[in-house]
């Protein structure tokens, strides 16, 4: 390997933390980890410069085989979720087309990729130009939402995670950004346990939330549609 | 009747500065009236803007707790679209409320009991007051930016659009379109970098003031939820928890309600504009327990753990933060000793 191109992988590198690689650079970070322990190496020391930089709790990097292990198989798990039940095509019962319409939006797994380390800004769906004079901006779905869906609805992982997973031969390495501070490993909350469980967080969230500030009503509407039990007084 | 309590209280500061100036012997009453014109004169820009958006939200807060009102409204984010019908109702001093969803599932919330003067801190630090926090204060001005956009029509009525911008990374900002008659918002868009929205709240109908009938409270769905409003914590002083500590907040967060149920302890912090909950109990199954983060719209929901005297508790914070900032909280919260 020239000493150009190891030059360019530290600036993709580079640009992957402030999260700002593109699909491409991402991919041949991933090619070249094994072939080029200075690029593991630097991904390590940035993430520990990031971590140490917002206070967190020390992270065992000792083990990032095992944590990025943990990662894809979230991935790979995830997918099964979104792709269409061809059963249900078959049966075609109109409950199985409200499934898959994407209506039911429920909890999103965000597998945090590409968050920035040095706490930077979110990847959020765009709902609309937010407008800054007063004539409203119309709506657009955006594109990881709508094209994901799974059908409890679902927003699955935002699209470098599957990307990273169906790449022949990729080898799994920590130099996949994710913000481990806080976890060992990413579960899959798409399971309606969770599911449930988190909307009841929300209703309780909403609750409160309408109490103190917040204007209002507005908590309670982002409810979900998951079917929770009635909440009663506490 | 805004213009009424907005000169009422510049009239009320003026004659504040009356009473303290050393010439009080001349103050006759020409000389009153000229000094009260004077004050009435519009203030520096920005000053004007500050005070101006300050009563437009403080109005929304009131007018959100104290009018009578019903009507339907949509709540939107991604490819979601849910609409709602509200109904709130003031009686003997009491708010009264219904919020039903029409579409999907049923879901419906009654809540009851809280008294229309209740201020929270986080109402109170809507309505522009200095709220203390750890030896200091914070204020709504501190944290965030405010700018009249304009005028807009929404749900037929006329209305006002303020922005509000974050002043740093660790909040959302805010577009919203309130009502100039009744003072309601009528509008609400979640931005993000003031440039996307990533939920929006807007009244398609509204009808205020004047009785509504009670039958207009009752429950229209089989399934619904009674809520307390007499839980809410009353009073603008924020709330403090023997058992847990935040020991990173982003500025002008303070802790307004503490609260426990059997399964543990439920925490909400907010600056007056944003909430967020987290929730904290030990974990007694490790095999339901979970890890990660989810997002809906503008809510975040991060689920991690926290160990305690080496018993492991389940931490999970809910609210409309942006990620990042909900990892640095869950991150440095810890069992206070």
């Amino acid at each position: 390997m020239t000493s150009n191109s190891s030059d360019q992988l530290f600036e993709s590198l580079s640009a992957m933390v402030d999260n700002e690689a593109n699909e491409l650079e991402v991919r041949r970070i991933l090619k070249n980890l094994d072939s080029n322990p200075e690029l593991m190496e630097r991904w390590r020391r940035y993430h520990l410069i990031g971590s140490a930089l917002r206070k967190e709790r020390s992270v065992h990097v000792s083990s990032p085989g095992k944590l990025v292990e943990s990662v894809a198989l979230y991935i790979d798990s995830a997918p099964s979720q979104a792709r269409p039940d061809s059963r249900s095509q078959q049966s075609g019962s109109w409950r199985d087309l409200l499934g898959k319409s994407a209506v039911a939006a429920s909890f999103a797994a965000t597998l945090v990729l590409g968050f920035n380390f040095m706490g930077g800004r979110d990847s959020d769906p765009v709902l609309t130009a937010a407008a800054p004079t007063p004539a409203p901006a119309p709506m657009n779905s955006p594109v990881v939402a709508s094209a994901l869906h799974t059908p409890v609805g679902f927003e699955v992982p935002v699209p470098e995670a599957r990307t990273v997973s169906t790449l022949p031969g990729a080898t799994l390495s920590p130099t996949i950004p994710v913000s481990v501070q806080a976890f060992s490993q990413m579960d899959d909350i798409t399971d309606p346990a969770t599911q449930q469980l988190l909307n009841k967080l929300l209703i309780e969230h909403a609750e409160r939330a309408s109490a103190h500030g917040s204007l209002g009503i507005m908590p309670f509407a982002r409810v979900s549609r998951m079917n929770a039990e009635p909440v009663s007084a506490r | 009747m805004c213009r009424l309590r907005w000169f009422a209280k510049l009239r009320g500061l003026g004659a504040q500065k009356l009473a303290k100036s050393p010439g009080g012997k001349i103050l006759t009453p020409p000389f009153f009236f000229i000094l009260l014109t004077a004050l009435s004169a519009p203030l520096r820009a920005d000053e004007a803007m500050l005070t101006s958006v300050d009563a437009l939200l403080e109005r929304a807060s009131r007018a959100l707790q104290e009018s009578n009102y019903q009507g339907r409204f949509t709540y939107e984010f991604g490819s979601t679209l849910e609409t709602l019908e509200i109904v709130h109702i003031v009686k003997d001093g009491v708010e009264y409320e219904r919020i039903t969803h029409l579409n999907g599932p049923e879901r419906e919330f009654l809540r009851n009991g809280r008294r229309h003067d209740c201020i929270s801190a986080g109402s109170a630090l809507l309505r522009g007051s200095l709220v203390p926090q750890m030896g200091g204060t914070v204020s709504l001005a501190q944290n965030y930016h405010f700018y009249i956009r304009g005028r807009d029509r929404i749900a037929g009525r006329d209305a006002e659009v303020v922005q509000v911008v974050p002043k740093d990374e660790f909040r959302y900002g805010m577009t919203l379109a309130v009502d100039r008659v009744s003072g309601l918002p009528l509008m609400s868009l979640t931005t993000v970098s003031n440039k996307n929205a990533i939920e929006r709240f807007q009244f398609i109908e509204l009808e205020v003031g004047g009785p509504i009938a009670e039958t207009e409270l009752t429950p229209v769905a089989q399934h619904h939820s009674r809520l307390d409003g007499a839980r809410v914590p009353c009073g603008s002083q924020p709330a403090s928890s023997p058992h847990w500590r935040a020991a990173w907040l982003p500025p002008g967060f303070v802790l307004s309600q503490v609260s426990n149920d059997e399964r543990g302890d439920i925490l909400t912090y907010t600056d007056g504009i944003a909430s967020f909950t987290i929730f904290v109990e030990p974990i007694r199954n490790p095999a339901n327990y979970k890890q990660g983060v989810a997002r809906r719209g503008a809510t975040v929901a991060l689920m991690s753990s926290l160990a305690v005297r080496g018993a492991p508790y389940s931490v999970v914070l809910v609210g409309e933060v942006p990620v990042t900032t909900a990892q640095q909280v869950v991150s440095s919260f810890s069992g206070a000793n």
